[in-house]
């Protein structure tokens, strides 16, 4: 009889306990990721326009660093004050170009993942310079590039702050999650 | 898993670069004309009198990478209909982040002009715009991620702490 056997299935499951819908496990981290990307972007805004003069060093150490290692195949480089150049191509390095934004992404990206505080705080320790050198070297191929040709380097310029947005994101985050969030530990031989 | 991971990588990398030579030869400077139609009565509905295109067409660009992330998610034929969902709402939800990306550089712009404050409120609309294709790649393939990259979504917060 199948509405006995409806009053039967109801009466096991006792009422206040009926389970709510949860969200799957990735669209959660999506969603605390955007809230962690909207609080995180408009705390870099306000940092960023309050002390803007103190940043200075970051975009002066950004082009001292890039003219340093072009130097190192290049006795054609300059480097003073924001500004590198190579082969006669020069180029200004502005906040844009240090790397902060995609740290700002990188650093929503590991705290909406669930992990532990500890395990969250390497990531940051760890991933945080491992973004300041892969963006390093997107502006040392951008300087190579337009040292070559004015157009590519445009082409380049512009497309390769989203690619490499998604690109030097992704792969620090993934090997964060491969190499600190998912390293199993080895047992401990224990000799008899 | 490899074996895919490596394909997907390279896939990637050739759709990036030919959508992105696309986009800036042709494509980034029709895409306003071929979103004006329903850019216009939008811009009419909430009071935008001038779209400041100068401000936000580079930050349009974030079409191109989502379309080279779902173009080169395995599966792209054999799971016909998840690409498909996919690619129309994924560029739905682009379109209307750019519509309203438009909207509010606008509404500062008459409220702070290209003051500090006017920055202070719209980069971090710039960085949600431009992670977006990336949330939108997870969301609609959630488990691809996984299966690509070898780890697993956490069920709880604590599975994790107590690991």
């Amino acid at each position: 009889m199948p509405g006995r056997k409806k009053k039967a299935k109801s009466e096991t499951k006792p009422a206040g306990k009926r389970k709510l819908p949860t969200l799957s496990p990735a669209l959660k981290f999506v969603l605390l990721f955007l809230v962690s990307l909207a609080v995180l972007g408009l705390a870099y805004s306000h940092l960023t326009a309050k002390y803007h003069e103190h940043m200075e060093w970051l975009m002066d150490a950004t082009a001292t660093a890039t003219g340093a290692v072009v130097s190192l195949f290049s006795n054609s480089t300059h480097y003073s004050g924001k500004f590198v150049s190579y082969n006669g191509f020069s180029v200004e390095i502005i906040d844009e170009c240090t790397g902060l934004l995609e740290m700002v992404i990188y650093l929503a990206a590991v705290i909406a993942f669930s992990a532990s505080i500890r395990k969250k705080l390497v990531g940051i320790a760890a991933g945080v310079p491992a973004i300041y050198l892969f963006n390093l070297l997107r502006i040392v191929v951008l300087l190579v590039v337009g040292s070559m040709s004015k157009r590519l380097f445009d082409f380049m310029h512009l497309y390769f702050w989203q690619a490499t947005l998604i690109l030097m994101i992704a792969t620090v985050w993934i090997g964060w999650l491969i190499l600190v969030v998912y390293r199993e530990k080895k047992p401990v031989a224990v000799s008899s | 898993m490899r074996k895919n991971l490596w394909l997907f990588l390279l896939k990637l990398l050739v759709f990036s670069l030919a959508l992105g030579y696309l986009w800036f030869s042709r494509y980034q400077v029709l895409y306003p004309y071929w979103i004006d139609g329903i850019a216009d009565p939008f811009f009419r509905l909430v009071g935008v009198k001038k779209w400041w295109l100068g401000l936000v067409v580079e930050h349009f660009t974030n079409l191109v990478p989502y379309l080279a992330l779902v173009l080169a998610s395995p599966g792209l034929f054999k799971h016909w209909k998840r690409t498909l969902i996919a690619l129309v709402g994924g560029i739905a939800i682009l379109i209307l982040g750019h519509l309203l990306l438009s909207w509010a550089v606008y509404y500062f712009h008459v409220k702070y002009s290209l003051s500090k404050s006017f920055y202070k409120i719209v980069v971090p609309m710039y960085i949600i715009n431009d992670a977006l294709p990336l949330v939108l790649w997870l969301s609609f393939f959630p488990k691809l991620p996984s299966e690509l990259f070898g780890f697993k979504w956490p069920r709880k917060a604590n599975e994790e702490l107590r690991g």
